[in-house]
């Protein structure tokens, strides 16, 4: 199996998103990204639950 | 994936502060996502984690299935939380007519779904380069 890389620095090549920031920068930006939203713990709940049964885990 | 090591983590508690090295690589699966999002506005060891490995090299790796994982959790989080409020309005002969229940959601929040899943989108999208291999 190939090794998996990142698109390196190729002829007009602009990373998108985090990896468009500095390494140092990128814990900044990633968290960032979290700060809009706003919501109830009661609509988290139902994500987890929605996914266990998206995935058929009723463990 | 032949030197790979495989380990969950933790929702809650302080159990990385003592990490002094980062995988180079990280798979990152839709339960992690969605326990990121999770206390947004209080410490969240899982998205800590993350973004502590961003700042030290790891590439992260999602599946494109967690879009439309994603996407999925995110709708029906939203239209059950919702849906209490409405399943009076939408019983017939005792019965809850569904149809008829995601008519009134829908139409009450009309900016519902799009909203939750553009927050949630541009978080996997910003933290995601498409590799072809």
């Amino acid at each position: 199996m190939k090794r998996l890389t990142l698109p390196k620095e190729k002829t007009g090549y602009v990373p998108m998103g985090i990896y468009g920031y500095p390494q140092a920068e990128r814990k900044e930006a990633f968290l960032k990204m979290f700060s809009s939203i706003e919501e109830e713990p009661a609509i988290n709940e139902k994500r987890m639950e929605n996914l266990k049964e998206l995935r058929g885990d009723y463990r | 994936m032949n030197q790979a090591s495989i380990f969950t983590l933790e929702k809650r508690g302080n159990a990385y502060k003592d990490f002094d090295s980062f995988p180079s690589d990280l798979y990152v699966d839709t339960s992690a996502w969605i326990a990121a999002y999770n206390g947004s506005l209080s410490y969240n060891p899982v998205k800590g984690f993350m973004s502590d490995c961003l700042n030290n090299n790891t590439t992260l790796y999602h599946s494109e299935m967690i879009l439309s994982e994603g996407v999925h959790v995110n709708e029906k989080a939203y239209y059950d939380q919702y849906a209490k409020d409405y399943l009076s309005q939408a019983r017939e002969n005792g019965k809850v007519n569904q149809k008829k229940l995601k008519k009134l959601i829908t139409c009450a929040h009309p900016e519902m779904f799009l909203a939750s899943m553009m927050q949630s989108m541009s978080i996997l999208q910003g933290s995601m380069e498409l590799i072809h291999f």
